[in-house]
């Protein structure tokens, strides 16, 4: 096994250092992507690269450690937390428009404060990490019985295809479902939407 | 992939505090991103390197440089560009991983957000290329990426590339079929290529094809090669008129021609409907010159003579010499050699007998808009053109007020360049061009070039006029006024006479006219007075004269005209009174002008106003003292005007210029209290004695200071002596001793700067208590603790500094709480705030400390932005950044202190630009890049500390070359290069060197000593050391210091293997070091604990 395989096993495991190792090794170049090409000026008021991260950080440990990923290689790591990040600002974005919220009510920093802000923002250290085994234990139990069983075969390192076979469903169709219930509970909690 | 080249540090702005930008509006990559992107869209295709600036002052900080070199990324994709991983590694090597894993997550993004099912209006905003930096709207083009192979269309081979801009890239090539040389102008985008370039090809096409003229460039073809359309245009040899100029003026008479031939080329575009938009020397190609071989004959190129023998007898049509001609010519083109680019354009067009103009040509119609059409390819709201070249409607978008007027301008500003071998406007950035071109006049071209001919000067500066209407109304008209100018005719253009140069100056800065319009018209009216007045005195005195002689000669009969004569003499001494009584009117305008300009000085964002203000009324009173200079009315005044002038200078941080009027300021009132000595002189001349001293000071010109100090106290005491009563004679008085103080501190003299800061606030004291309604007085008697504090404090008097300072915040606070628009108030309660730390720092409640700076830092960050141009304002910032600083070493928080310190060193970098003349902000931010540079020592960061040093040693390396006798810079530096942590920065015999010098320079000073002591340690000379270091000892201001230089003592006598005596030295240090030592202290404590234990062992 790969180090990286060992390492994502871990997280597997509901190990948030393993997670936080994991994540960090994208973070800083994702963030900088994000908020460079984030050109418009309300958009970048409404979503801070920081908080994006740092959401998409928790809800990666959450539906990894619940057994959602099959994350084979750094290059699929990295595609999937692009994909998540994309998710969500593609999300607050729908929010934002949804509540029409003005933007310019949400002062985060003191207006004639430009230097600070932008030295608060240049030297912001990582967001400090939020993902824990009792996040994960919270998770679990919102999850129904059946969901659970899923969690604990995924956590056992069975494929989706042994599991189908076991439940007598289509593979695709049972993992669809778990999707849906980690979204569920994602979105109950405000890790995600 | 494009090359993209970044500039050699030779090309780059040399590093320097003042490259950095501003402390309180600090780097903004994004911003940085917009100048990069103006710049490729202007055709320059370079890297981040090229806004050296900006680029030196943040290449250190691997963050901001990340974002740049992201940025630059997806600028170049903008534009068509494959930028690679690999030239970016190769050009920073030291974040090879960090740039990789950054392209990884690029393509990874780009992969994404072009997946299926998804939805692209969600995040469109995200994926929008940046906006254009001259404005476009957001809607402007799709991400574009280069990705066809520019092969040739067929029919036609492809020999060299001739030039690219934003969108094209032009190649010389031949059509085959024809056998003819063309220039083949294809889209550089290829299949990506955005709509807007596409119909700006489309356009240029069409405008083109409507213009059959010998000065345009000719199309042969319009095609489409793999779906995407090309031009086939006539090849035109002799290069661009920008390469021609290459930055230097030409002939006038050349000039002209060059212009009025062009003019007239564009007047037949115009009748066409159709305007350029674009006009500039590159875009206009001069045809092959058959006579070149001649200038390379004259430069000695025998080849190139024979061939120029060839040519003119080709003239004769033999054929064989014509076709030698021809090679030589296409061996010219070909070699492109520097005597072509050397040659002046005179001889390039007028050498030959035959005089020869090659016909320039006007090319790139890409731009062009169709007057009475709908094809404008901008955007709303976006800027198009050449900053340097374009009309300042242009400039300020406003589209729709484009006319042939506009080409005008452009030619006026191609005439200037040839003229002067400059465009009229050109800055750093192209927005500043922008700001420029929109707001500013040009420079006179015969300011350039003061032998250039009036007319000519003339007609340029119509073209350029900001205002349409007032430039040629045609271009023909403006051909027609060279043709006038070339054949020695009056022009029809008129100079701007002052009325227009007024007119012009009041459209820019309408606000400052209305003021200066009002106050002009006032003083007007006396001027005229005035000089009617005189004018009359004087006829009237020389004709009673001449009556006076006829009665002396006819005296018999002149009795009665002899009294004629008296009574005109009388008439003639009641006009002279009625001539002083307008003067007097007038001064008094002046005055009441000059009250305005003070009460502007203190108004938010206004010191510039105040300033012109003050100005204007010193140019009146200059002007009246040439005439009356003997009147003392007059040079009073005249030196109030100096001095207030003189003042507002010092605030806006000009104080070479400050200096020169308060000398004179002092000079004419030193005069006048020899002559009378009032109230009134006295008063003025102290107030300027101290603006003299405290400009002195700026200059660290101590001496001259100290002596304007004295001369001011004996001013103060003689008025406070005969005006008990007195408060404005009183506060002064105080003023000057507390000043004068705070001066002494700096050179050490402990006992007589406590003496003047004492007598300073028992002065404020007594106020306070007699005018208990005054807020100034406690305002004043604040600012005097806050002086007593401080040098108690940096004199080691801590006990009693601790109860001033306490005083002193309690008064603040108070004042504050009721005062907080005060802008006084404001910023003596942040200093107070600044004081209260260092207390807080000592009783080791830091996290206190650090809240009280952070309400300091608030208080100074509304005064900076209410106050910009005020330059106290900021050096009272920076010390407050300074001391966090400090803080945040003792507090050991790495991301606050790093904070603190590139915010420190920006405000030093904004201020050492403001004063480019004092070398105490310079002095200074070397002594803060070497702290940072210390601190990143000890994070372990050793390449990043390495650059900090390095950047330290060169800013005061410039400094010791600028001030050779300054011994501030000189011991800095030799500090520097003893203790540098690497070996390849120290230069231990220069130190010792220095910092021997710089103790003949001020012997009082304990830190030239230390640095002798730490240099002499150094270069093992640990007897001089031990001697210097005790001599640094007994001058040391404060336990503190003591600590370090007992420190440094120890570890000598350690080498010496004074076991006994280092040991006692250690002790003293560790008893004179603060329970929370700065971390160096510490460091070095330790350092010397470790290597005593060493020595005990061995001995």
């Amino acid at each position: 096994m790969t180090p990286f395989l060992e390492l994502f096993e871990k997280v597997r495991r509901g190990d948030p250092e393993a997670a936080e190792q994991i994540v960090r090794a994208y973070e800083p170049e994702i963030r900088r992507t994000i908020r460079v090409r984030m050109t418009d000026s309300h958009l970048r008021r409404i979503v801070d690269s920081c908080d994006l991260c740092q959401s998409v950080m928790a809800a990666f440990f959450v539906r990894a450690a619940a057994g959602q990923f099959d994350v084979e290689s750094p290059r699929d790591l990295l595609n999937l937390l692009v994909t998540m990040a994309r998710n969500r600002v593609t999300d607050w974005v729908r929010h934002d428009r949804a509540s029409r919220r003005d933007g310019r009510r949400d002062v985060s920093l003191e207006a004639n404060d430009l230097s600070a802000r932008e030295f608060v923002e240049q030297n912001s250290g990582p967001p400090s990490i939020v993902a824990d085994r009792e996040l994960l234990q919270r998770v679990r139990s919102r999850l129904s019985h059946d969901e659970q069983r899923l969690m604990e075969w995924r956590a056992e390192g069975r494929q989706w295809t042994e599991i189908g076979a076991e439940l007598k469903e289509h593979p695709a169709a049972v993992r669809m479902r778990f999707t849906r219930a980690l979204d569920r509970i994602t979105t109950e909690m405000g890790l995600e939407g | 992939m494009s090359d993209v080249t970044p500039r050699t540090e030779s090309q780059s702005a040399n590093l320097s505090p003042r490259s950095l930008e501003v402390g309180t509006e600090p780097l903004r990559s994004r911003d940085l991103a917009s100048e990069l992107r103006a710049r490729w869209q202007h055709g320059e295709q370079v890297g981040i390197e090229a806004l050296s600036e900006w680029f030196d002052a943040i290449k250190a900080d691997e963050e901001q440089l990340l974002d740049l070199l992201y940025h630059e990324v997806l600028v170049r994709e903008e534009f068509g560009d494959e930028p690679d991983v690999e030239e970016f590694v190769a050009r920073f090597p030291h974040i090879e991983d960090r740039l990789r894993r950054q392209f990884e997550v690029h393509v990874a993004v780009d992969q994404d957000w072009r997946g299926d099912g998804f939805e692209p209006t969600d995040v469109e905003l995200l994926k929008q290329p940046h906006q254009a930096t001259l404005g476009a709207d957001g809607r402007t083009s799709r991400l574009i990426r280069m990705t066809a192979d520019l092969s040739a269309p067929p029919g036609y081979e492809l020999l060299e590339e001739l030039g690219r801009g934003g969108m094209a890239i032009v190649f010389k090539a031949r059509q085959q079929s024809l056998n003819r040389l063309v220039a083949l102008k294809m889209i550089l985008a290829g299949q990506f290529a955005s709509e807007q370039a596409l119909a700006r090809f489309r356009q240029e096409a069409k405008a083109v094809a409507q213009l059959q003229h010998s000065g345009i460039v000719q199309i042969h073809e319009v095609g489409e090669h793999r779906g995407l359309p090309f031009l086939s245009l006539e090849y035109v040899a002799g290069g661009t008129l920008q390469e021609w100029l290459n930055g230097r003026p030409q002939p006038d008479e050349m000039a002209a021609q060059l212009i009025e031939s062009l003019a007239r080329t564009m007047h037949f575009a115009h009748e066409r409907g159709i305007i350029h938009r674009d006009l500039k020397p590159a875009n206009v190609l001069l045809t092959g010159n058959p006579k070149r071989e001649r200038w390379r004959a004259h430069q000695g190129d025998p080849q190139a003579r024979r061939a120029s023998e060839g040519s003119e007898v080709s003239d004769g049509h033999d054929p064989s010499l014509a076709r030698r001609a021809c090679e030589a010519t296409a061996l010219a083109d070909a070699s492109s050699d520097l005597a072509q680019r050397t040659l002046p354009l005179d001889e390039l067009l007028l050498a030959t007998p035959n005089s020869y103009l090659p016909t320039p040509k006007i090319s790139d119609f890409g731009l062009a808009r169709q007057l009475d059409g709908d094809s404008d390819l901008t955007t709303t709201g976006q800027v198009i053109g050449t900053p340097s070249y374009m009309a300042p409607e242009q400039a300020g978008q406003e589209q729709c007020a484009m006319s042939p007027a506009t080409d005008i301008y452009s030619l006026g500003a191609i005439l200037y360049e040839t003229l002067t071998g400059r465009p009229p406007f050109q800055a750093a950035t192209i927005l500043q061009t922008l700001e420029q071109v929109r707001d500013q006049e040009p420079v006179a071209p015969r300011q350039l070039q003061p032998t250039l001919p009036v007319d000519l000067e003339t007609i340029c500066l119509k073209c350029l006029d900001k205002t349409p209407a007032r430039r040629y109304p045609t271009a023909l008209a403006l051909a027609a006024d060279l043709t006038r100018f070339l054949n020695h005719e009056p022009i029809t253009a008129r100079p701007s006479g002052i009325i227009e140069r007024s007119r012009k100056w009041i459209h820019r800065r309408p606000a400052v006219a209305v003021l200066l319009s009002l106050m002009s018209a006032l003083t007007a009216f006396g001027w005229a007075a005035l000089l009617h007045e005189a004018s009359r005195t004087n006829d009237e005195a020389v004709r009673a004269n001449r009556n006076e002689v006829t009665a002396r000669r006819e005296r018999d009969e002149a009795h009665k005209e002899r009294s004629i004569a008296e009574a005109e003499r009388q008439n003639a001494r009641e006009a002279q009174a009625r001539a002083e009584a307008n003067f007097l009117k007038a001064t008094e305008v002046v005055t009441k002008f000059s009250d305005l300009g003070n009460q502007l000085q203190n108004e938010v964002r206004q010191q510039e106003t105040s300033r012109r203000i003050f100005d204007a009324a010193l140019q009146f009173y200059e002007n009246v003292l040439v005439e009356r200079g003997d009147d003392p009315v007059v040079r009073f005044e005249a030196a109030s005007a100096y001095l207030r002038a003189g003042e507002i200078r010092e605030i806006l941080g000009q104080q070479e210029h400050s200096a020169t009027l308060i000398d004179r300021a002092v000079e004419l009132l030193e005069g006048l209290v020899s002559e009378a000595n009032t109230v009134a002189h006295r008063r003025q001349l102290a107030i300027a004695l101290r603006l003299q001293a405290s400009n002195a000071r700026h200059f660290t010109d101590l001496k001259k200071a100290e002596a304007a100090y004295v001369r001011c106290l004996e001013v103060t005491e003689s008025l406070v002596r005969d005006n008990p009563d007195d408060l404005v004679d009183l506060t002064h008085h105080g003023k000057v001793h507390v000043s004068f103080g705070v001066t002494l501190k700096a050179t050490s003299r402990q006992d007589e700067s406590l003496a003047l800061h004492r007598t300073g606030v028992a002065i404020f004291r007594d106020a306070v208590a007699r005018w208990p309604n005054e807020d100034a007085c406690q305002i004043n008697l604040a600012n005097a603790l806050h002086g007593l504090g401080s040098v108690l404090w940096y004199f080691d008097r801590r006990p009693e500094g601790a109860l001033i300072y306490r005083e002193c915040y309690e008064l603040s606070r108070t004042l504050f709480a009721r005062l907080q628009n005060h802008l006084t108030v404001r910023t003596q309660y942040a200093r107070s705030l600044l004081s209260m730390t260092r207390l807080d720092t000592v009783a080791g409640e830091l996290d206190v400390a650090a809240t009280r700076l952070d309400e300091a830092a608030r208080i100074m960050n509304e005064v900076i932005s209410n106050f910009p141009d005020n330059i106290n304002h900021l050096s009272e910032t920076l010390w407050l950044w300074q001391d966090r600083v400090a803080l945040e070493q003792r507090r050991n928080n790495a991301i606050q202190f790093d904070r603190a310190s590139r915010i420190v060193l920006s405000l030093l970098g904004n201020l050492s630009r403001r004063l480019p003349l004092s070398s105490r902000y310079d002095e200074r931010f070397a002594l803060e890049t070497y702290r940072f540079a210390d601190w990143l020592w000890q994070q372990d960061r050793k390449p990043d500390a390495r650059d900090y040093y390095g950047v330290a040693l060169q800013v005061l390396k410039q400094v010791a070359d600028r001030y050779p006798d300054d011994p501030t810079a000189l011991h800095q530096l030799a500090w520097l290069h003893a203790v540098c942590p690497f070996p390849e920065l120290r230069n231990i015999p220069l130190a010792e060197s220095l910092a021997t010098h710089a103790t003949t320079l001020n012997s009082n000073n304990p830190l030239v000593w230390q640095a002798l002591g730490a240099a002499q340690l150094r270069a093992n000379n640990f007897t001089n050391a031990v001697e210097s270091l005790r001599k640094a000892l007994e001058l040391s201001p404060n336990t503190e210091s003591q600590a370090a230089l007992h420190a440094l003592l120890a570890v000598t006598l350690q080498h010496q293997n004074r076991a006994d005596d280092a040991d006692a030295e250690l002790q003293l240090a560790s008893q004179h070091a603060p329970s929370v030592p700065s971390l160096q202290l510490a460091r070095l404590l330790q350092e010397c604990r470790n290597s005593m234990m060493k020595l005990k062992t061995n001995l």
